[in-house]
C-alpha cells in the first residue's frame, strides 16, 4: 500500500493535534480572562 | 431583526443546553434524533445521485455539482426545522456551550461520539434500503455512484482533510446563521445555503460521505457485472477499510477535517467575535437557559 494513504498521515495528525491543544488553550485563556463568564446560570 | 452576534452565542448556548440535557436524561431520544438526522442527510445524497447520473462533464464541468447541491440543500433545512441531531452541527454548538460553561469537555466529547454513532446508523440503514431499490441498479446510477466514491476515496489524506475543514466551515456558519435568523424564510435560506455550498463546492462531509460511499459499496457486485460486460479496462474496486479507495480512509480524514472546520472556524470564531461584557449583561436578566432548535 502506498504510504501516503495510510491511516496515520503524519501531516494531518500533527495539524489535528495542534488544533486540539490550541482549542483547549483558547477556552482556558478565555475563562482565565473572564472568570465569571457568562454570569448567572441556574 | 435578526439577533446580533452577542445574542446569537447566548441562543446557541441555550440550544447546546437543550441538546446535551437530552443526551444526559434521555439518551435513547438523543440517539434516535441522531439516527433520523443521519438519514435526513443521506436523503440529500440519494437525490444528488439521482439527478447527477449521466450528466456529461464535457457539457460544463461543475453542472453536475450544481445540480447535486440544489437537491441536497434541503437536507439541513429538514434537520434543523425538525430539531434532529447532526454531529457536525453539534461540533459548533457544543464548543460554544463549553465557553458558556453549559457542558464540560467530557460531555462535549461524549455528545460528538454519540451523535456520530446515531448519524452513522441512520445513514447506513437508509442507504442499505436504497441499495435494494431497483431504480438505482440501472447502469448510469451505478456508474455515477461508483465515480463519486472513487473520487472521494482516491484522494490523499491531506486532500480529504482540507476539504473536510472547508465543508464544516461553510456548513456550520450557515447553521449558526440559521439560529441567528428569526423568520422562517430567513431560516430556510440560511439552512439551505450550507449544504448547497458544501456539495456544489465538492467538499467532504463525514455523514454525507457515509451514504455517498456506502451505496456503491453495497451495489458493487452489480456495478462490476455491468462494467465487465461493457468494457475490458480495469475498474477500481472499492473497499470498507483504510487505504486508497477505502470507506474508512475517507471517513477518518473527513471527520478530522470536519471537527476543525466546525469547532475552530465556525464556533470559536463566532464566540470570540461576541463581546463578553455584553453577553454577561444578557445573562443578568436571563431566566430561560434552554432553547429547542
Amino acid at each position: 500500500m502506498d504510504a501516503s494513504f495510510a491511516a496515520f498521515d503524519p501531516v494531518v495528525w500533527l495539524i489535528f493535534g495542534a488544533f486540539v491543544v490550541f482549542t483547549y488553550l483558547i477556552v482556558r485563556i478565555f475563562h482565565g480572562k473572564h472568570p465569571d463568564y457568562p454570569g448567572k446560570l441556574e | 431583526m435578526p439577533a446580533d452576534v452577542d445574542d446569537l452565542v447566548v441562543r446557541v448556548a441555550d440550544v447546546c443546553t437543550y441538546k446535551w440535557d437530552m443526551l444526559r436524561n434521555r439518551p435513547g431520544a438523543f440517539l434516535l434524533s441522531a439516527f433520523a438526522g443521519g438519514a435526513f442527510v443521506v436523503f440529500g445524497a440519494t437525490l444528488a445521485l439521482s439527478v447527477s447520473a449521466g450528466v456529461a462533464g464535457n457539457v460544463a464541468p461543475g453542472v453536475a455539482n450544481l445540480m447535486m447541491g440544489l437537491v441536497f440543500m434541503f437536507s439541513l433545512v429538514i434537520i434543523l426545522f425538525s430539531g434532529m441531531t447532526l454531529v457536525t452541527a453539534d461540533m459548533a454548538i457544543g464548543i460554544i456551550g463549553v465557553f458558556h460553561r453549559r457542558i464540560t469537555w467530557f460531555w462535549f466529547i461524549i455528545g460528538i461520539l454519540a451523535g456520530y454513532a446515531g448519524n452513522f446508523a441512520g445513514s447506513m440503514l437508509f442507504m442499505w434500503i436504497v441499495s435494494k431499490g431497483g431504480s438505482y441498479m440501472a447502469l448510469p446510477w451505478l456508474q455515477q455512484a461508483h465515480a463519486i466514491a472513487v473520487n472521494k476515496t482516491g484522494m490523499t489524506p491531506v486532500q480529504i482533510f482540507a476539504l473536510g475543514i472547508i465543508c464544516t466551515w461553510m456548513l456550520q456558519t450557515a447553521a449558526l446563521l440559521y439560529i441567528k435568523a428569526n423568520e422562517d424564510i430567513a431560516k430556510i435560506v440560511m439552512a439551505a445555503y450550507g449544504p448547497l455550498a458544501f456539495v456544489a463546492g465538492m467538499t467532504e462531509h463525514c455523514i454525507a460521505n457515509i451514504g455517498f460511499l456506502a451505496l456503491p459499496l453495497f451495489q458493487q457486485d452489480f456495478f462490476l457485472q455491468g462494467q465487465t460486460a461493457l468494457s475490458s479496462t480495469a475498474t477500481v474496486v472499492l473497499h470498507w477499510g483504510f487505504g486508497q479507495y477505502g470507506w474508512a480512509h475517507n471517513q477518518l480524514y473527513a471527520f478530522m477535517g470536519n471537527l476543525i472546520g466546525g469547532i475552530f472556524f465556525a464556533g470559536i470564531v463566532f464566540q470570540l467575535v461576541s463581546n463578553p461584557k455584553r453577553v454577561m449583561e444578557l445573562y443578568r436578566n436571563k431566566k430561560n437557559f434552554m432553547q429547542k432548535l
